[in-house]
Order: C-alpha cells, then sequence, then structure tokens
C-alpha cells in the first residue's frame, strides 16, 4: 500500500501538516495481505510467520551510522518493557509492563503526541503471582481494532480510533496463580489467547476469542484428555511417543495433570497456505521433575493447530519429562527453505534446550537439529524416536545439587525473538550463555503459589559472557557470525531490506550491526536496559523508523526490577546469580525511543516543495497583518 | 496434595498441625481469647493497634513495642525455615529470602517495616501487591517464619562471605600450584 499525498485546502500551520500523506487501513485487506505492507507494524513478529523483517531500506548498512534519536515518550511505567510497538496508519500503539496501559501515539505531529492512553485497571494483587516480572509482550491489530492481555487474565478490544472498549474477555484467576504476558496472534478473526503460570502449577491453555464479540470460541489446553486438548481423528504425532489416546493424562501421576502446566505464554505463528497456526507449551510444574514421572505431555512441546477449530494437527514434545525447567513456548518461523536441492516447508525454532530445530511444519518431523550454545544436559536428539537423549549425569537429584548444567533454566533462548532475513537466509538470533546448579526440593501444590520445589543459582556460560546475537543458517543449520555480549541479549531482533540488524543490550545499548557480516554500525546508550522488540516503519512523511522501548526487568533483568538482594544467587529462581552486576550497569525506567536519519538525507523533493509553499503563504499573510 | 500438608505439619511441627487442621474447616481469627492468654501469643487486639504507616499524627498513641513471643533460637528459626519451604514462601521470595516474585526479604529494605509485629502483619494480612493473607497458618506458626524472615539478612551475609572466602581459597590454590607449592 503506497502513501497516499492528499492535497487539502490549508490555512496558516495547519498546512504542512494536511500536506503530509494520510494513511488508512482499507477494510478489505486481510492480515495476510495488510502484515505485508513495510510502512506499518501490525503484529509482533511483523508477518504471521514472525519474520520481523522490514522491506523498507531507506535506512541501509551505509548511512546507519548516521541514525539519530528523532523522540522518546516515557511510558509511565517501570518494570520490564517487553512489548513490540505497533504501527497502523499514522498512529503507533504501545502496551506497558502492568498496569498494562496502551499508549497512542499520533505519528503525523512532530515528536509524536499522545493521542490517548486507555487504562484497563489490572487488579493489583496479580503481581504477586507473574513469575518474572509484571511484562507484557505487546498486542496485535486486527478489524480496526487493538487486541491485548492483561497481567490479571483479561484479553482487551480497544477502539484502535477512539481507545474505546469495545469488550474485555475474563480467561483465568490469579487465585490459581494463573496471568497473561503473551501477545495475541489474531488469525482469520479469532484472537488466540495464552497463560502464563508453568510456576504456579497452572494448567496451560491456548484460546480463541471471537475478534468482534470476545466470545470464547475454542480452548485447547495442553494437559488432560484428549477431549481437552483437541486431538481426535485428523491427528498424527510425529512419532511413536505421540499416538496413544489421552497422552495428557496416562504420562502423569494420578492428576498431577490439573497442575502439570503446560503454560501458553509464547509466540503463536501461522501458515495461511496450510491454515495452521504453531505454539508451544511451558515448562511441567512442579519444577522437581522427581513429583512428577513419566513424559508428562504435552508440556514443553509444540501444537499444530487448525485454527477454526483449534484441533491439532499434530503436536512434538521437545523435552519429554523435562527437568531443567526448558519451555517449549520459543516462536517457531514460518520459513520455506531449500534444504538438500528440495523445497521445504519448515519450521525454524531455537529451543530452551540448546538445539535448533527445522522442522517439517507439515508433519512435525525433525529435519535437523544442531547445537547453537554449549550443551552437556543432552547428549544429542534420536532422530528415530525424536527425543533428546538425557546426559545422566546431568540430571538432577532430589536433595543433591547438580553443578554445571548447560544450558540453564533459560535456556540457550527464552523468549527474546529471532528475526529472518529473506534476503541473507539467515536467522538473526538475541540469545543466552548460561549455566547452572540446580537441587530439587520437595514442594507442596497450594493453589495460588509457586510449585516449584528447585534451588537454583545461575552462572555465565564457558566464556563468562553470558549472551550472544548470533546470525544462523537454518539451511545449514550452522553457525554465521557471533557476537558475544556482556550479558544475556533479552531484546527481540528486527532485521531490514536495507541489510541492518537491530537489537538492545541489558546494559543500554541498542545497536545496529551489518546482516551480512555482523559489523557493528552503529550504537545508542538508552536509559536503561533494553528487552523489548524493536520494530521499523514509514513516518507519514515517508521518513524510515526505528523504534524500541527500554526498560530493564524480565526474568533477565529481574534482580534490578525487584531490586533483589545480589548476595543471594537463588532470587528470581536462579537468575540472581548471573546478574550480580546488572545494577551497576543500569536502573529502571521505561520509555519507547524513536530513531531516524538526519531530515536532510530524507526528504523527498514532493515534501521540500510543499515546505516551501506553506512558508511562501504564512510570509504572504504575515505581510497582510503588518 | 492437600494431606501432604498436614501430614508434614502435623508430624515435623507438632504445634501447627492443629491450627492448619482448625483452618480446613473454619476461617479462623489470628487467635482468640482463650489463645490469647498462652504465653506464645500476643494476640489480634494488641497486634492490630501496631501501625502499618511510619507516620504517627498528633493524638495517636506510640506503637506498642512488640517482641516475637517466640524468642529468635536457632530452633525457633529452624521451625520457620520448614514452613517457609513448606508454604512455597521459598517459591516467591527464593530460597534464603533473596527476592524474586516477591520483594526480598533478606535485605535490610522493608516494603512495610521490619518490626517482628510488622513482619507478622504483613503474613497475617497479606499486602496490596501480591503478598497472600496466611492468617489461617495460626499466630504461633507465624511467629516462627517472623523469626526466620528477620533472621536471613545474617544468613545472606554469611552465604556472600563464605563463596567470596571459596573464590579466595580456590584463587590462592591455583596461584600455589602456578607457584610449585602444595597445600
Amino acid at each position: 500500500m503506497k502513501a497516499k499525498a492528499i492535497k487539502q485546502w490549508c490555512a496558516g500551520l495547519a498546512c504542512v501538516a494536511a500536506m503530509l500523506p494520510m494513511r488508512t487501513v482499507q477494510a478489505d485487506q486481510t492480515l495476510v495481505q495488510a502484515s505485508k505492507d513495510p510502512e506499518q507494524w501490525l503484529m509482533p513478529g511483523k508477518d504471521y510467520g514472525a519474520t520481523r523483517f522490514s522491506a523498507l531500506d531507506q535506512i541501509d548498512a551505509r548511512n546507519v551510522g548516521n541514525l539519530q534519536m528523532a523522540w522518546v515518550f516515557s511510558t509511565g511505567v517501570l518494570n520490564g518493557h517487553e512489548s513490540a510497538p505497533l504501527v497502523v496508519g499514522d498512529t503507533l500503539y504501545v502496551v506497558t509492563p502492568y498496569p498494562n496501559i496502551l499508549h497512542a501515539i499520533d505519528l503525523t505531529k512532530p515528536g509524536g503526541d499522545l493521542k490517548w492512553s486507555y487504562t484497563p485497571n489490572p487488579m493489583a494483587a496479580a503481581q504477586g503471582v507473574a513469575c518474572c516480572d509484571v511484562v507484557n509482550r505487546g498486542a496485535a491489530y486486527a478489524e480496526g481494532r487493538i487486541f491485548f492481555n492483561t497481567l490479571d487474565n483479561h484479553t482487551v478490544a480497544v477502539d484502535a480510533k477512539s481507545g474505546k472498549e469495545i469488550w474485555k474477555t475474563k480467561l483465568g484467576e490469579i487465585d490459581d496463580g494463573e496471568t497473561m504476558t503473551m501477545a495475541p496472534l489474531v488469525v482469520k478473526g479469532k484472537v488466540l489467547v495464552g497463560n502464563s503460570g508453568g510456576e504456579m502449577g497452572v494448567r496451560g491453555k491456548l484460546s480463541a476469542l471471537d475478534a468482534g464479540s470476545g466470545k470464547v470460541v475454542w480452548t485447547a489446553y495442553s494437559t488432560g484428555p484428549d477431549k481437552d486438548v483437541l486431538i481426535g481423528d485428523g491427528f498424527k504425532a510425529p512419532y511413536a511417543d505421540g499416538n496413544e489416546p489421552d497422552l495428557g493424562v496416562t504420562t502423569w501421576p494420578e492428576n498431577a495433570w490439573k497442575t502439570g502446566g503446560g503454560a501458553v505464554w509464547g509466540w503463536v505463528t501461522y501458515d495461511p497456505e496450510l491454515d495452521l497456526i504453531f505454539y508451544g507449551t511451558s515448562n511441567p510444574a512442579p519444577w522437581n521433575h522427581a513429583q512428577r514421572p513419566g513424559d508428562n505431555k504435552w508440556t514443553a512441546s509444540i501444537f499444530a493447530r487448525d485454527p477454526d477449530t483449534g484441533m491439532a494437527k499434530w503436536a512434538y514434545q521437545w523435552n519429554p519429562h523435562d527437568v531443567y525447567d526448558h519451555d517449549g513456548v520459543n516462536e517457531s518461523l514460518v520459513l520455506n527453505l531449500k534444504i538438500d536441492g528440495k523445497q521445504r516447508q519448515v519450521l525454524a525454532h531455537a529451543a530452551r534446550n540448546g538445539y535448533m530445530y527445522v522442522m517439517d511444519r507439515t508433519n512435525g518431523r525433525i529435519i535437523s537439529y544442531e547445537p547453537y550454545v554449549p550443551v552437556n544436559a543432552f547428549t544429542g536428539v534420536d532422530m528415530k524416536t525424536g527425543r533428546p537423549i538425557p546426559n545422566e549425569a546431568k540430571v538432577p537429584e532430589p536433595g543433591k545439587v547438580t553443578e554445571n548444567i548447560c544450558p540453564a533454566a533459560p535456556g540457550g533462548k527464552d523468549w527474546q525473538p529471532m528475526a529472518f532475513s529473506p534476503r541473507t537466509q539467515w536467522l538473526y538470533v538475541p540469545h543466552n550463555n548460561l549455566c547452572m546448579d540446580f537441587k530439587p526440593v520437595q514442594t507442596n501444590y497450594i493453589r495460588g503459589t509457586p510449585f516449584v520445589g528447585a534451588e537454583v543459582a545461575m552462572t555465565a556460560g564457558p566464556g563468562g559472557h553470558r549472551g550472544f546475537f548470533t546470525a544462523w543458517d537454518p539451511v545449514k543449520n550452522q553457525k554465521v557470525w557471533q557476537i558475544e555480549e556482556k550479558f544475556p541479549v533479552w531484546s527481540g531482533a528486527l532485521v531490514t531490506a536495507g541489510d541492518v540488524v537491530f537489537y538492545g543490550t541489558l546494559d543500554r545499548w541498542f545497536k545496529a550491526v551489518d546482516a551480512k557480516s555482523g559489523k557493528e554500525l552503529w550504537r545508542f546508550r538508552t536509559g536503561s536496559g533494553i528487552i523489548g522488540q524493536p520494530i521499523t516503519f514509514s513516518g507519514p512523511d515517508g521518513r524510515q523508523y526505528v523504534a524500541v522501548l527500554a526498560g530493564v526487568g524480565g526474568w533477565a533483568g529481574a534482580v534490578v526490577a525487584g531490586n533483589l538482594d545480589t548476595r543471594v544467587p537463588y532470587g528470581a529462581l536462579g537468575f540472581v546469580g548471573a546478574t550480580t552486576d546488572l545494577p551497576q550497569y543500569t536502573t529502571e525506567g521505561g520509555a519507547l525511543y524513536v530513531f531516524a536519519l538526519p531530515q536532510s538525507r530524507t526528504q523527498s523533493a514532493d515534501a521540500q516543495a510543499q515546505d516551501a509553499q506553506a512558508e511562501a503563504e504564512s510570509d504572504a499573510r504575515a505581510g497582510q497583518q503588518q | 496434595m492437600r494431606t501432604s500438608i498436614l501430614a508434614f505439619a502435623t508430624l515435623a511441627l507438632p504445634a501447627i498441625g492443629p491450627a492448619i487442621a482448625q483452618q480446613q474447616n473454619e476461617p479462623s481469627n489470628a487467635s482468640s481469647p482463650q489463645q490469647a492468654a498462652q504465653s506464645n501469643a500476643v494476640g489480634a487486639e494488641k497486634l492490630l493497634s501496631v501501625p502499618v504507616t511510619k507516620l504517627q499524627i498528633g493524638g495517636a498513641p506510640k506503637p506498642p513495642r512488640i517482641e516475637n513471643p517466640l524468642g529468635d533460637s536457632a530452633e525457633v528459626i529452624e521451625q520457620g525455615r520448614q514452613l517457609f519451604n513448606a508454604m512455597n514462601c521459598s517459591g516467591c521470595h527464593a530460597p534464603m529470602g533473596g527476592g524474586g516474585m516477591g520483594p526480598p526479604l533478606s535485605d535490610k529494605t522493608w516494603i512495610y517495616g521490619g518490626s517482628p509485629a510488622d513482619v507478622h502483619l504483613s503474613i497475617v494480612q497479606g499486602r496490596p501487591n501480591g503478598m497472600p493473607a496466611w492468617n489461617h497458618l495460626g499466630e504461633e506458626a507465624i511467629w516462627m517464619l517472623t523469626a526466620y524472615v528477620r533472621s536471613l539478612d545474617r544468613q545472606a551475609q554469611q552465604l556472600a562471605e563464605d563463596r567470596a572466602g571459596q573464590a579466595g581459597q580456590s584463587q590462592a590454590g591455583r596461584e600455589d600450584e602456578r607457584s610449585g607449592q602444595s597445600q
């Protein structure tokens, strides 16, 4: 959709603004098409495949060194800012951490005017059952509405123009230990949302809400009998261990599946051709694996489902009987790659367990896997059974400390989403280099309290640097280039047709690197550490902008966001052990940063002519008044 | 799972069992007049006279100084530690109270006050930003937890010194190896 210049009669200073092109999202465009518009950013992953790739190339590897801060907007909130801003037409939308304010910013006004803020007023007590800071990963746009989740288990639909609440649906109970932090995905008129609470013994689920009314259309649980998990006649698991009935019950001690986790707090992607959604489930509860013998299906798994009915086409468990809190919720990018001379419909998934998987998305079978971080917890994945092979020496025993397990609980990569460039055909992966000491201890299920049972202390992985930003070739399934970072890289990644990659660090750097070589091209020090998802868009003035939220927190930044005691390494489920120095690098503070190339390099001849005309008219009027 | 909490409580902490068993049947107050008469209880009326705020305006009486009636012996602290784990306090506040979902209990910053009565009331009543109310545990159990929570600063300091000492020893060991000396 090209920007249309609209000529309007103008008066005085209003003239310049009126001359800027006005953009709208056409009502009859489907999201599949609309998400391809490089000028806008309608869903957190940019498109249904979550490539986080923008076709904009006004900013490129040659000129990104000149990038400047154009404006900054304080969100008014502390704690970890994980969301991706959205740009719909001429408005930018951002969702804050608790209390989950939705700000709408008018991009036609210099420096961005605050148009309105919508405040859902979530319950303050919800903060007490959120495991990993009171984050929110963003909103999604469809059909003139902004959809997002609140910490206290509501999905909200807000009118994108007016900011009025259209509907608000309650999906869970904080008294059950449930919260919501994930960004919805809207597919064919259904808003797909999942719960958080794998550390609280919740029962994980994905719900589909009608975008018009907010009514629940279907619910797919992660555990329990097939009728709840929506496994039926059309289901075929890719490996033998997935094809017995009611595995969501039979692979657990009696009733343990009811408090078994499998929360759906991560990313949902969609393939419009196969008409399948893909998403993962969290760790099983409790972390003390000895209390739940069995595979614990379908926790730490990936599902492929029909978006209309929710029925599962296939499901694959990344980590049967997970012992390390290696959730399965990371994004599975929908990519078409030529592998061994054949075109393949794949998913690329950087798993918590340290393996980069390339999967056949038609059936869930592994095409290839390779470690993308040091891994000693497993010796590999059995390609016949699809099951990881545990390193028995690293399987924790109750009451004993098992030292130096790699990767740690946050895995080789946690929620922080990677990007894919169709130009280089490479993945751009923000991630961790962490190991841990782990001691399982007995825990009791008390509804509304943590159901964990582990003493954990994390440490830096081999080399001492705790994070990486890695370019990865999914066809060869190997590393291309890699940047070492002092801290885990907990932000999202963005890659553009200008062959520039953007990411942010916990120690307050927003960086641009060359997508081909990994050479750093530009950096900017923000007010607080960055864990947000960078986006890029075209402003009403035709200039390309890059935007990212700064505001440290999340699980990695909990030591700062929670003011935790750095003398105790077990804090924040062990993350404090690996981040005792983070408070020396950053404090809290939420703000949206928007960057652009300097004005003179981007003004089109058209805009320059219009400015000159406006100036001439204004001079003429001034002359008349004298 | 409920029965396992009772089983643990009744076996390991005889004083707690009846209090927890009681909460199955009734939402009880912190203590009855009869319980207040016992030496191990302070009583609801006296506890509730402790303000949460530190602002003391004209005409308001000085808050009572309330000590932990159980004291702070190693035995009481250990009882508190077992409760801290059994009730999943360690899940929110981390083992040794370093903090996580809930704020740290081991440092010197107290959002709602760090006196024995302040800590006791925070556990009894819960607090608005996510701390649950544990009234049903009974006053005695909460005094045990209070003793444990108030010991955490000292424990964290000890842990930090131990870890620094270990790091120093392994450093010294490496230096000795390099210089050819054995220990």
